[in-house]
């Protein structure tokens, strides 16, 4: 018998709050985080964005960082989001040698680099951040600031970096290598994606409209979120609760092509069909699917068919909540994950907006927040480039 | 749980390109900055593959279709990549654009080829598999955090069969600011381009290269912390420190990076010779996956080529059994690998 994994605590951050609390907040009274660029210094302001409300510099006061001190964007969010998860779970520096950390992101330290690149090929002055470029050195410098972790690693598998990192941390318990582990993802906007996305022409310039028969495109965002993943015995050694558990997992590959989804959405469907699976539960038995949903017409059909393979003509609640926060891209998957958690916690949907007519094949995501039963289990879907298809179960826990 | 086997490596590096020549007949390569040598890729790829794919994605695909030739495998059940850095060639170019050209003038091609998934995608894609599929850029970590992720699915049942492999492609412009950060090409180091994969399954019945016997991965450990892992590895695969035939380690002529290997070995392996290969193979981010593809080999042939012998301890003449591959960066991030002759 598999041992239940809990989740002790958790920590977020993205365009629509700092923490959990103005999150849930946001999420309740229907506030989107998608408006103009402030931060991010684009020739495209045409593109309304997702961004975190705090400027770097804001941040790094938030964090009590000295100013002047060598920092990336990606790693900043990523330690206001550790802290929260850290806090709730009630971790200190002398439990961390004996937890994991878990970080996928993509664009590591290109903040910095896309501006100081001139420099780092013809002088000295920016080495520092030469240091930082790499995905795995934004992981070590969110971890060390907290302590030392006994295990600190980087997934990195484009927009499903963060929900792997769940899936990776989650692997490290059932193995039996650790009773604890802290998992999710932190990534920041950059032009460097701003123009990736671009030149792939999947952004709209209207807010996104995931799901949405005239949807044009998806609005990057930025974030970071983690969750505290415990052995139940262990965290119950520590006299702690838990009210939602992760209960399964799936990640498979489309297999498809770079960057366009199949139209069957055979990735998704199998990383959703492992996830139920693994968790010994049947699609009737879902309550709630948070979609990845970019607002991409590619996306959204081929991530809509997989619904319906999966579910018929039995689709649960869905929505995409990337309409509030923008594509958070690497960390979309760990933000969401932490969105579904306050859903099971305070037993609410949240909703898809920007919603008003439905695709070719039917499918109508969530409008009304209430729903019309108990929310028990929901799946996590997190899909990247590449057709690197994720999903999580999460359930709110049962026994006493 | 069923035993873990590398049924085969593969390798295109400093020596000659899918070959194991390395053994008899090492190329002995010069800093500070060497190229690769590729293979004929026309051979492996179709026209149209070998005009759009680059250079790190083409030698991914023709070592895995080496790989899979070799072995008979269609489609392993997962595909695990390790990259430091990822399509770098295609990222620098988009940031010479941002740099030079402003936001204008970016290339959907180069920025498709530029995540760092973009291999282990690749990879699916050709072979047509469904399965797990991850990669990990973590520094020097990253192949062996890919190698560990197999062993994790493996452990649970989910898969019998993965593709591993570790990846990073040197620029000349982008070995200037390692070398600028000291993160590279300290005198005495041969910085290269990795490409390198093994595959792992569970079958007993195959004639694989070496057993997996279990690995261990640890950050920013205390000695006594490594002390404790390495003798919690050895204990689960039942074998004795005086069992292992050498220790396979990242020395690189870094007379810091090497100080490491050098006080390991003597403080918890006494007695027990040291080998290197990065001489060989290069120094640099996916260097460490030519650590187990060199021990599957040595392990197999039942040789150990002197051209890997370092320090003053030189292997008996029996046939090795066991091989400790041990890897380790900045004092931060530490791995340990053990292999074994198969029929144990």
């Amino acid at each position: 018998m598999k041992e239940p994994i809990w989740i002790t605590g958790a920590g977020i951050v993205s365009a629509i709050g700092l923490d959990k609390a103005q999150t849930l907040e946001s999420l309740l009274a229907r506030r989107t985080g998608i408006g103009p660029m402030r931060h991010l210094r684009s020739e495209h302001r045409e593109f309304p964005v997702g961004e975190v409300q705090l400027s770097d510099e804001e941040l790094a006061a938030r964090l009590g960082i000295a100013p002047g001190t060598p920092t990336i964007r990606t790693a900043l969010l990523g330690m206001l989001a550790l802290g929260e998860a850290l806090a709730e779970a009630r971790l200190t520096v002398s439990d961390l040698p004996r937890t994991a950390f878990v970080s996928g992101t993509t664009v590591g330290g290109m903040d910095r680099s896309e501006c100081y690149y001139p420099d780092f090929l013809t002088n000295d002055t920016r080495n520092a951040y030469i240091s930082l470029h790499d995905c795995g050195a934004s992981t070590e410098q969110i971890a060390d600031r907290f302590g030392r972790f006994g295990f600190v690693a980087t997934p990195s598998t484009a927009c499903s970096s963060a929900l792997n990192a769940i899936i990776i941390g989650a692997n490290l318990i059932r193995c039996g290598l650790f009773d604890r582990v802290v998992a999710g993802g932190s990534e920041c906007l950059t032009r460097f994606h701003l123009n990736g996305f671009n030149s792939l022409m999947i952004l709209d310039r209207e807010a996104c409209r995931p799901f949405d028969a005239t949807r044009a495109g998806l609005n990057l965002g930025e974030g970071a979120a983690y969750v505290v993943l415990e052995r139940a015995s262990t965290a119950r050694n520590r006299g702690l609760g838990c009210d939602v558990t992760l209960d399964g997992w799936g990640n498979d590959c489309d297999a498809f092509h770079q960057t366009a989804s199949s139209p069957d959405g055979e990735g998704a469907y199998r990383a959703m069909c492992d996830a139920l699976k693994d968790a010994g539960l049947e699609p009737a038995e879902v309550d709630y699917v948070n979609a990845h949903g970019t607002g991409t017409p590619n996306n959204d059909a081929s991530e809509g068919a997989a619904l319906r393979r999966l579910f018929g003509d039995r689709v649960p609640p869905f929505s995409s909540t990337k309409s509030f926060t923008g594509h958070t891209t690497s960390a979309s998957g760990a933000i969401e994950t932490v969105i579904c958690l306050l859903a099971l916690r305070h037993q609410f949907l949240p909703v898809n907006l920007n919603w008003h007519e439905p695709m070719e094949e039917g499918l109508r995501p969530v409008v009304e927040s209430r729903p019309d039963r108990e929310l028990r289990h929901v799946l996590c879907n997190s899909f990247g480039f590449g057709g690197n298809d994720s999903s999580l179960l999460l359930s709110k826990r049962q026994e006493p | 749980m069923n035993r873990i086997y590398i049924r085969a490596a593969e390798q295109i590096s400093l020596q000659q390109p899918l070959s194991e020549a390395w053994m008899e007949e090492p190329v002995r390569v010069e800093g500070p900055w060497a190229r690769a040598t590729d293979p004929d890729f026309r051979r492996w790829l179709t026209p149209g593959e070998s005009r759009r794919l680059g250079t790190i994605l083409k030698r991914a695909l023709v070592t895995t279709l080496s790989l899979l030739r070799k072995t008979g495998l269609e489609h392993p059940d997962a595909v695990c990549v390790g990259t430091g850095l990822g399509c770098m060639v295609n990222t620098e170019r988009l940031l010479e654009t941002l740099c030079n050209e402003g936001e204008t003038m970016f290339s959907p091609t180069h920025f498709m080829q530029s995540t760092h998934n973009t291999i282990a995608s690749l990879l699916a894609i050709h072979t047509k598999s469904h399965g797990y599929n991850i990669t990990y850029s973590h520094k020097d970590l990253s192949f062996d955090l890919a190698l560990l992720d197999a062993w994790m699915q493996f452990r649970q049942g989910r898969i019998h069969t993965a593709l591993v492999g570790g990846y990073d492609e040197l620029t000349p412009s982008y070995f200037t600011l390692l070398k600028r950060i000291g993160y590279l090409g300290v005198e005495g180091e041969v910085p290269g381009s990795e490409a390198a994969v093994t595959l792992l399954l569970t079958d007993e019945g195959t004639d694989a290269l070496c057993e997996l016997a279990g690995l261990r991965i640890l950050y920013r450990p205390t000695e006594k912390e490594l002390q404790t892992a390495l003798a919690s590895l050895l204990d689960e695969a039942g074998i004795v420190r005086g069992d292992l035939s050498a220790v396979v380690t990242g020395v690189n002529g870094n007379g810091a990076n090497d100080l490491f290997y050098e006080a390991f070995t003597s403080r918890e392996l006494p007695g027990i010779p040291m080998l290197r290969y990065k001489h060989l193979f290069g120094t640099g981010y996916s260097a460490p996956a030519y650590g187990p593809y060199v021990a599957a080999h040595c392990l197999s042939r039942g040789i150990i080529p002197s051209s890997l012998l370092y320090g003053t301890m030189s292997p008996d003449n029996e046939a090795p059994r066991a091989l400790l591959v041990v890897n380790q960066r900045d004092g931060k991030q530490y791995s340990l690998q053990l292999l074994r002759v198969c029929g144990n």
